[in-house]
């Protein structure tokens, strides 16, 4: 997978990203110039100008025309995003300046959960029910109407954040107005929100790469703690997954149609989904890699040489290039859970979970004094455990082990 | 080696500002330089300038 050389990438890195170091080491690991745009500008950028560029990122026709103004002076082989926001971004830059890219209306599908929702469900994914409705809408009119349980989603938010369940009415009246709170808070302009049906079963995720609109899976990862609600904190990811391979091999054949279905052909995918008696349900896709530091867990090559963003960046800069295999163990990654609001004290124990058999890694990253939010409100992660071992329930084991040894001191706002 | 402080220990983008900025900028008074290694203890930092959110 070497690059060619003096070739130059374009990364959008939001400064609230917690992928900047994994982005930024495996495009120095192919060799390649690296520019790197922020919505800030960074210190160093006058004097590294083909380096640090600021961007509007949330203004795309701004940002391509001073991106084109850019590449005029240093050339761009690539424009890769790191997340839901970048990933559209990048493909109108990559548009702007003719370099391979999924359609930008396929992203935008992608991005909007409800008109991800309208697409698939024209086009026979199975999908929950689904129903797209106002936020200042008379909510008492829509909780008599939806079924129960359903689930309240924002339309633009990730990471479970804000979406809540609701078995009853009067449910679904308090979570309306925690999701109204949520929105305000997150700055978010949506004014709809989207109720689902909620459906039943254990939840997987496929980390995926399409290639010419062929799915490579780079891994199939089971989420082994239930999801059923009220909040759907994500905790343990843990691949190969367990599942029978007939199974597995539905999952994967459904997360392929999705991708279809909106139209995207190039570049990484994180796919949700549920199974239970009725089959595969796709819950969400998103034209991005997997969350938070979480792609740490998965590795590439005969001597696990590669790491998933230098798969994902190798295959930007040179997209009919193979994808090598997963390496050969059982892996996963513990998204520490956020035990109480408060404010972080400290973090105890970190060494000692560490030293836990089959672990590779503590990370917090959360920072002491921090104001601790849980789901699902909450819009950071206290930190992540990284295991590897021989089978997955040995990782899984070893994963709730070291969380164990974590002793989380949170102290009151007041 | 290099150890960082106050808001660059723990912030999010410190890499970028050690790879993109700071390594670049030594790199051209000490072309025999062949890299920095970050001995920061990000975990301990109590006000980074930028803190990772969900997205």
């Amino acid at each position: 997978m070497d690059a060619p050389a003096r070739a130059r990438l374009l990364l959008l890195l939001p400064t609230t990203t917690y992928r900047a170091d994994a982005f930024v080491a495996a495009a120095k690991d192919l060799g390649w110039d690296l520019t790197v745009a922020s919505e800030l500008p960074s210190s160093f950028q006058d004097q590294h100008p083909a380096d640090l560029i600021t961007l509007p990122l949330d203004s795309p026709p701004a940002a391509a025309e001073k991106v084109r103004a850019f590449a005029q002076r240093y050339p761009l082989s690539a424009v890769v995003g790191v997340d839901d926001d970048t990933a559209v971004l990048a493909a109108v830059l990559s548009q702007a300046l003719g370099l391979p890219a999924n359609p930008l209306a396929a992203v935008e599908a992608a991005r909007s959960k409800a008109r991800q929702r309208h697409v698939l469900c024209e086009r026979g994914v199975p999908v929950p029910e689904f129903r797209l409705v106002a936020l200042d809408g008379d909510q008492s009119q829509i909780a008599a109407e939806v079924p129960y349980p359903c689930v309240l989603k924002p339309v633009a938010l990730s990471a479970s954040r804000g979406v809540i369940r609701a078995n009853t009415s009067e449910e679904f009246a308090v979570a309306h107005a925690r999701l109204r709170g949520i929105l305000e808070t997150a700055g978010a302009d949506d004014r709809e929100y989207l109720v689902e049906r909620y459906v039943p079963g254990p939840e997987f995720a496929i980390e995926g790469l399409l290639i010419d609109g062929a799915l490579q899976v780079l891994a199939l990862f089971d989420k082994p703690d239930p999801l059923e609600g009220p909040y759907f904190e994500e905790t343990i990811y843990v691949t190969p997954s367990r599942l029978p391979r007939h199974q597995q091999d539905r999952l994967v054949n459904c997360a392929q149609r999705t991708a279809a279905a909106l139209g995207l052909v190039h570049g990484p995918v994180h796919v949700e989904l549920r199974l239970n008696d009725h089959g595969p349900w796709l819950i969400e896709l998103a034209a991005r890699p997997i969350g938070g530091k979480c792609g740490r867990v998965l590795r590439f090559g005969d001597r696990s040489q590669y790491s998933l963003e230098y798969v994902i960046l190798g295959h930007a800069t040179r997209p009919l290039i193979g994808v090598p295999p997963r390496e050969g163990c059982a892996a996963g990654v513990m998204m520490i859970p956020t035990p109480t609001a408060g404010i972080l004290e400290e973090v105890g124990g970190v060494e000692e979970a560490r030293e836990q058999p089959g672990i590779e890694d503590v990370v917090i990253t959360a920072h002491r004094g921090m104001e601790l939010v849980p789901l699902p409100e909450g819009s950071r992660y206290l930190g992540f455990i990284f295991a590897r071992g021989e089978t997955p329930q040995q990782v899984e084991a070893d994963l709730r082990r070291a969380h164990q040894r974590l002793d989380i001191r949170v102290g009151s706002t007041e | 080696m290099l150890r960082m402080q106050g808001g660059c220990q723990g912030c999010g983008m410190a890499n970028v500002t050690l790879r993109q900025g700071i390594e670049g900028s030594l790199k051209r008074v000490l072309p025999a330089l062949r890299g920095i290694q970050d001995i920061t203890d990000h975990s301990g930092g109590t006000n980074p300038y930028f803190s990772s959110e969900k997205k």
